[in-house]
């Protein structure tokens, strides 16, 4: 699977797609708080403070320990997530629209590409051979006469002897 | 059971890969955050001023979090392989409509309409099918 695609994978375009990150989100926020706040209470059971443990701590630690940090990672997962689900349940939906819009639109188009991944294989196949179909049968047509807005050609004169 | 499977499951294939790839993100997303959780309490727990005891505590509070984290993600799991089932459901209809009507156009059967129920899923795909269909015929 290409890495780009995965990454860059337009995940707010679709409202599948953000109703995928929100559901992501919202998993990913939840556990994440609640293992924060059960740690807090569990080193706090034994005596300590977890901010005070936290302060004395490597500055990767600090670092990593910090709110804002927190709430970054689970947002970035959650982007990666949908991004890696989109893919395959929503990516292929848009490019098949995309496709059938510069098709009825009348361009000249190429057959539709099933991805690594993809689960509308069988919905591709099918729209390629409509497409086929479609272009031989207009392929096939009798051609009309080409109208042309030149002057009717003049006959030769006659070369007098 | 059986009810539930011929009523939910339309299209085993399709839907079985669109679970799958639901759950496969679910567990990305709270594995990424999860994982830098125990790294970073495994930093802290680095602190010089901490005591043996307390090192100790660390560790105990680190192997209570890791069972309530499989825990979680066994149950946010199954929760979204449901979730995931009932919205491949809402595709896989239209899908298979979508599909079997392409069929038979392409074996040359008569075929009415393309027309999906309002508020499905792949609407406006269908939509433009069938207006390229109509559009092909008339020419």
């Amino acid at each position: 699977m290409n890495t780009a695609r995965l990454l860059l994978h337009p995940v707010m375009i679709h409202r599948r797609s953000r109703a995928l990150l929100f559901w992501y989100a919202i998993s990913a926020a939840g556990l994440t708080a609640f293992l924060w706040w059960r740690l807090d209470q569990l080193v706090a059971q034994a005596g300590m403070s977890l901010a005070d443990v936290a302060a004395g701590a490597p500055p990767l630690g600090k670092f990593l320990y910090q709110p804002y940090m927190r709430t970054v990672i689970v947002f970035f997962s959650a982007l990666v997530a949908t991004g890696l689900t989109a893919i395959s349940i929503v990516g292929p939906i848009r490019r098949i629209e995309e496709w059938l819009a510069a098709w009825e639109v009348g361009l000249n188009v190429k057959s539709l590409k099933v991805r690594g991944g993809d689960q509308y294989e069988t919905m591709i196949r099918l729209l390629n051979e409509l497409n086929l179909k479609s272009v031989r049968a207009r392929d096939s047509r009798p051609k009309r006469p080409r109208m042309t807005m030149n002057k009717p050609i003049k006959p030769a004169r006659k070369i007098q002897p | 059971m059986a009810a539930v499977r011929r009523h939910l499951i339309i299209e085993p294939r399709f839907q079985t890969g669109f679970t799958l790839a639901f759950v496969r993100g679910l567990l990305v997303a709270v594995a990424i955050p999860a994982l830098l959780t125990f790294l970073t309490i495994g930093i802290i727990a680095k602190n010089p001023a901490l005591t043996d005891a307390q090192r100790l505590a660390f560790s105990s509070a680190e192997r209570h979090l890791l069972i309530i984290f499989v825990s979680a993600t066994g149950i946010l799991g199954a929760l979204s392989a449901i979730v995931g089932l009932f919205i491949s459901h809402r595709y896989a209809g239209p899908l298979k409509r979508v599909e079997s009507w392409a069929a038979r156009h392409l074996l040359g059967e008569p075929v009415e309409e393309l027309v999906l129920r309002p508020g499905d899923e792949l609407i406006g795909m269908s939509e433009s099918i069938a207006r390229i269909m109509k559009k092909d015929n008339a020419s």
